[in-house]
């Protein structure tokens, strides 16, 4: 366990567990993320990485531990109120709304600020309009940057896997959360595009989101993350970078021989 | 005959405003909802014994309240009743249940409230129902049947354009963008920080004050309500005229209604009747009803006017355009 003390954590999990049944899918597992960073979450298959993901966003509530997110334990809050704390997520297939325009996905990702409340559509109409441009002036040059905006009236559902995706990091963009938990962002995507994806998660660094990633494409992870945390089994076994990684016999164990071998 | 055509025409308004409820309910939240008509009776017997003079009728035969009030605070009282009731009602069957366990919990709604409401005799007389209604604005302008049959169709025809240009708003509002996108998907809904059960318990509320207000109307249309004057089953004949307009699209839901409550509906009454069937005409009724139904879901599924796509404006608030320039130069660099 290479479990380095982090300066400013965002976000902290501290000996969260989890099991579906009979299957203990988080065990006792424990780690934090940097403010502004860009954290790798790594892994085989079963690891306990998505599950995590899920915890950690409020999709799922844990049996036991704690999670804090910027001071605040957020363990056991439903997944809106997560959100509107500024901890956001994506899925590891993207989930835009099919029936709707990609226009509506993107000023549906505003944080609501008690602005979609019911009675605001007759008494305030002029203020909502103004405030729905400001929001629609923003959401067109983010569309542009991510070669949307000329499928601004189509409906999300008739997109490309490639194009729902950069729906989503545009989305994200636009709700500027304080942190945001991917989930495969490259799943479903040409690996032609690496470098867009790249670029856009850069882009959503730089605007002060914190991510955190997870990844099977490994090569992708280390061009991202200065620091990467491996899970196996449910809990992290070890954090650190990617070369440091490469020399830490449990994390070779978790990915060639996770089986303990009976003698 | 003018009171015929007035009368076919009116119920044909009164079948347009609640198709738009349950359109809220259905097309809009998603939530397959069978319990509609329950709500239409609550607001028919409340606006009934709203404007009724209290109970005379010989025990056990009884209504309650009797407030002798005016038509349109009976309408008022119909529409608070429902959306309350809708609140309570949603909020036990949205909190974690939807598609058919939703649905089977609206069945189950509807079959209590048509249990209490038919066998108490003390609430609203039980089967012989409330009879004797007034006629709304009658007292003062003295119409005979003719000319007021025709009143009291501009009044729903009213009553329709308020409850679709209300819509009409709702529809295009970040509420209605937000309680639309719950139907889409609502875990992506959550995960954007939208209360995806309050977005839908709302929803369900508009559509219950909505058919409250049907409710109200069909009651005074009719100047009598009982239990035979609603049948759980009827919320087919509107899903009928939602799938064949067109599921979210109000214009296609009105074109729906047409097609089937007024044409479907009324032109079976002049088939001829075959000796030792009475129930023909109800029973071919339901038959065009369902090859309707099937054959529209299976040429044209999305109904014949589609959910209109809200589509970006090229004009924006002229405070914001030279802000959408600068968007636009920053493009070019």
């Amino acid at each position: 366990m290479s479990q380095a003390e982090i300066p400013d954590p965002i976000l902290e999990v501290v000996h969260v567990s989890k099991s579906y049944g009979g299957v203990q899918a988080v065990k006792e597992c424990t780690f934090g993320v940097a403010r502004g960073s860009v954290t790798g979450l790594i892994g085989p298959n079963g690891a306990g990485k998505s599950t995590l993901i899920n915890l950690a966003s409020g999709f799922v509530k844990p049996d036991s531990g704690t999670i804090r997110f910027d001071g605040a334990d957020i363990q056991g809050k439903p997944m809106h109120q997560v959100s509107r704390l500024g901890l956001m997520r994506t899925f590891q297939s993207p989930r835009e709304w099919p029936g709707l325009t990609v226009m509506e996905n993107m000023l549906l990702a505003s944080p609501p600020r008690g602005r979609d409340a019911l009675w605001r559509a007759y008494l305030q109409p002029g203020k909502l309009r103004q405030a729905e441009d400001v929001d629609r002036v923003r959401a067109r040059e983010l569309l542009r940057d991510f070669n949307l905006y000329d499928l601004r009236d189509e409906l999300a559902g008739n997109l490309s896997g490639g194009q729902k995706r950069l729906l989503e990091f545009a989305r994200i963009a636009f709700a500027q959360p304080q942190m945001v938990l991917l989930d495969e962002p490259q799943s479903g995507v040409n690996p032609v595009l690496a470098d867009r994806m790249i670029e856009a998660i850069l882009r959503l660094n730089a605007d002060g989101i914190t991510v955190l990633l997870i990844e099977h494409n490994l090569p992708f992870v280390e061009r991202l993350c200065p620091r990467v945390v491996v899970m196996a089994l449910g809990t992290s076994i070890a954090a650190g970078s990617m070369d440091e990684l490469r020399a830490d016999a449990d994390v070779l164990d978790a990915y060639l021989g996770q089986v303990p071998v009976s003698v | 005959m003018i009171t015929y055509i007035a009368s076919v025409l009116t119920l044909g308004t009164i079948f347009a405003i609640l198709a738009l409820a349950l359109n809220v309910r259905y097309g809009w939240t998603g939530e397959l909802d069978i319990s509609l008509f329950a709500f239409v009776a609550i607001g028919a017997y409340v606006s009934a014994v709203t404007t009724l003079p209290p109970s005379k009728l010989p025990l056990p035969n009884h209504y309650i309240l009797g407030l002798s009030q005016p038509f349109l605070l009976g309408v008022a009282y119909a529409m608070i009743v429902c959306g309350l009731l809708s609140l309570l009602v949603g909020s036990i069957a949205l909190r974690s249940l939807r598609g058919d366990h939703f649905a089977i919990t609206t069945v189950a709604t509807t079959l209590i409230i048509y249990a209490v409401i038919s066998q108490n005799t003390y609430i609203f007389n039980g089967f012989a129902g409330v009879y004797g209604l007034p006629e709304p604005f009658n007292g003062m302008l003295d119409l005979g049947p003719d000319g007021y049959s025709l009143f009291y169709l501009g009044l729903c025809l009213v009553a329709l354009l308020l409850v679709y240009l209300f819509l009409e708003r709702l529809y295009h509002s970040p509420f209605g963008r937000a309680l639309r996108s719950t139907r889409e998907d609502e875990v992506a809904s959550a995960a954007f920080g939208r209360n995806v059960y309050w977005l839908k318990l709302q929803g369900y509320a508009v559509g219950g004050v909505i058919a409250g207000m049907g409710g109200a109307l069909l009651a005074h249309f009719l100047t009598a309500f009982n239990p035979y004057a609603w049948d759980t089953a009827e919320v087919f004949l509107l899903y009928a005229a939602i799938f064949v307009g067109g599921v979210g699209n109000q214009r296609g839901v009105l074109m729906g209604t047409v097609f089937v409550i007024v044409l479907i509906q009324e032109a079976t009454r002049f088939l001829p009747l075959i000796p030792g069937h009475a129930d023909a005409q109800s029973a071919i009724r339901f038959i065009l009803i369902g090859l309707l139904i099937i054959g529209v879901l299976k040429w044209r599924p999305q109904g014949l006017l589609p959910e209109p796509r809200a589509r970006d404006p090229r004009t924006l608030a002229p405070v914001e355009r030279t802000a959408a320039l600068a968007g636009g130069a920053h493009e070019s660099s």
